[in-house]
């Protein structure tokens, strides 16, 4: 090996349960259109290969675990898959709508707390629940489930994705969280909403919200978050904007050898509902078999299934650069690609630019 | 000797040992995530020591090991692994056996 190729360890994984969901959200990235569907059930893992799958992890080292979906506690199975999985010793990580907890799912995770939950919200009502998830109810369902997961030593986080349907609620949804569950969890969002992969069935590009509008919210929303810790000393004349590259000083983010240009495939991957490892979730483009041919062999020939072809030439010549949004599995996403050119990421980048530009003239 | 020396302990049950890019790790589990939510890495000495403690033993019992596997002084030995039974207890990671 040449020095400087770094090794890769396993460190981390993501268990998709599932792709079926209770909801119905019109982005997501990931979901499969009937919850129930028999085929899409018959070909999910089972709790005894999920149960195995983790014994394999414990074997290579993976010491932090995601357990995910679609909606995990959707499975008839979850608490036995969660058992199993977590008696094996994991920092473990679960992502849910919180819709779906019942006594069963308390009484394990008061047993077996997670270490931490992260939570999605979809609106600050039961009629945003509606247009987003198509299920009204599922809106006093998640400010139940949530009331009871905080009984949990767990660490919360919350998590939403705005689209057209529940743009309005942006500021209340956080004002929500921190009447309902406390002021100390701030509301992340989702930095760009992309186009379903693997078969999801979502039609991304019908519900969301303009690359423009988009920047302009992330943009409102952090100037909110300044007034929030400086109040009244915040001056809009004050602010500037710059761009800072968080990876140049710090000796830990220098730039390095790697599959992706993250740690997907290098500290971490993903194994799908189905058996797949893939160096993330999003990313379908290359797979290993995992159910078939054993955890540690699909990640060992991970890096041979990975082609890298050339970078659209929009983006070799492009001057914000720096400011694009994408990674090889959001191009995937967008374009089919892991070389291709995101013409919402473009418009992304222009937008944040222009507004750089105006604040440089005082504007 | 310190009492701390001849008291038997034992490692709690609520720490999991997982071999993680060739660190040894401790991951607390089930009601020990409510005190440490993370998870403890362990240098060579800490965990020679760790395994011990999977059996009950007195700190003497652990300097004689040590002093046993590494070239160190029983005084040494003494101080350092007074030092981690501490450190072990203030982080409730053992228990009196």
């Amino acid at each position: 090996m040449q020095s400087g190729v770094p090794e890769r360890w396993p460190e981390n994984a993501t268990f998709e349960l599932t792709v079926r969901c209770n909801l119905r959200c019109k982005m997501c990235l990931f979901r499969h259109e009937r919850s129930e569907d028999a085929l899409l059930i018959k070909n999910e893992l089972t709790a005894e290969q999920w149960i195995d799958m983790a014994k394999q992890a414990a074997e290579m080292g993976t010491a932090g675990l995601l357990i995910t979906g679609g909606e995990p506690m959707l499975r008839s199975d979850f608490s036995e898959i969660y058992e199993g999985i977590y008696k094996q010793g994991f920092i473990i990580e679960l992502y849910t709508n919180a819709t779906l907890v019942n006594n069963e799912i308390m009484d394990l995770f008061r047993r077996l707390p997670p270490h931490k939950i992260g939570i999605t919200v979809y609106g600050a009502s039961a009629e945003t629940y509606r247009k987003v998830c198509g299920d009204s109810d599922a809106f006093k369902r998640m400010i139940d489930g949530v009331h009871s997961l905080m009984e949990l030593p767990s660490e919360l986080e919350f998590r939403t994705t705005i689209i057209k349907d529940n743009l309005a609620d942006a500021d209340e949804m956080e004002e929500l969280i921190h009447r309902e569950f406390g002021e100390k969890y701030p509301l992340i969002q989702t930095r760009m909403v992309m186009k379903a992969v693997r078969g999801g069935c979502a039609d991304v590009e019908s519900c969301r919200i303009s690359a423009e509008d988009n920047v302009r919210l992330a943009y409102r929303r952090s100037i909110n978050k300044i007034k929030s810790i400086v109040g009244d000393r915040f001056e809009k004349g004050r602010l500037r904007l710059k761009f800072e590259d968080k990876n140049s000083d710090n000796a830990c983010r220098r730039e390095k050898i790697s599959l992706l240009g993250c740690g997907g495939g290098m500290d971490s991957y993903t194994v799908t509902w189905d058996g797949k490892l893939q160096a993330c979730q999003v990313l379908g483009a290359f797979q290993t078999d995992a159910l078939k041919d054993g955890l540690r062999k699909a990640w060992e020939l991970y890096p041979y299934q990975v082609k890298h072809p050339p970078l659209d030439e929009k983006c070799v010549k492009c001057k914000l650069a720096e400011l694009c949004q994408t990674c090889p599995a959001s191009r995937y996403a967008e374009t089919g690609s892991i070389g291709g050119a995101v013409e919402y990421a473009c418009r992304d980048a222009e937008e944040v630019n222009k507004m750089m530009v105006n604040n440089l003239k005082g504007e | 000797m310190d009492d701390i020396m001849n008291i038997a302990y034992r490692a709690k049950s609520n720490f999991i040992h997982r071999k993680v890019a060739k660190r040894d790790i401790l991951i607390p589990v089930a009601d020990n995530v409510a005190n440490f939510n993370g998870f403890i890495e362990l240098n060579e000495t800490a965990m020679f020591l760790w395994e011990r403690l999977q059996n009950p033993c007195t700190g003497n019992k652990l300097c004689e090991s040590i002093v046993e596997e590494y070239d160190v002084t029983p005084e040494k030995a003494a101080e350092d692994v007074r030092a981690l039974l501490t450190s072990y207890l203030d982080r409730k990671m053992i228990e009196e056996a």
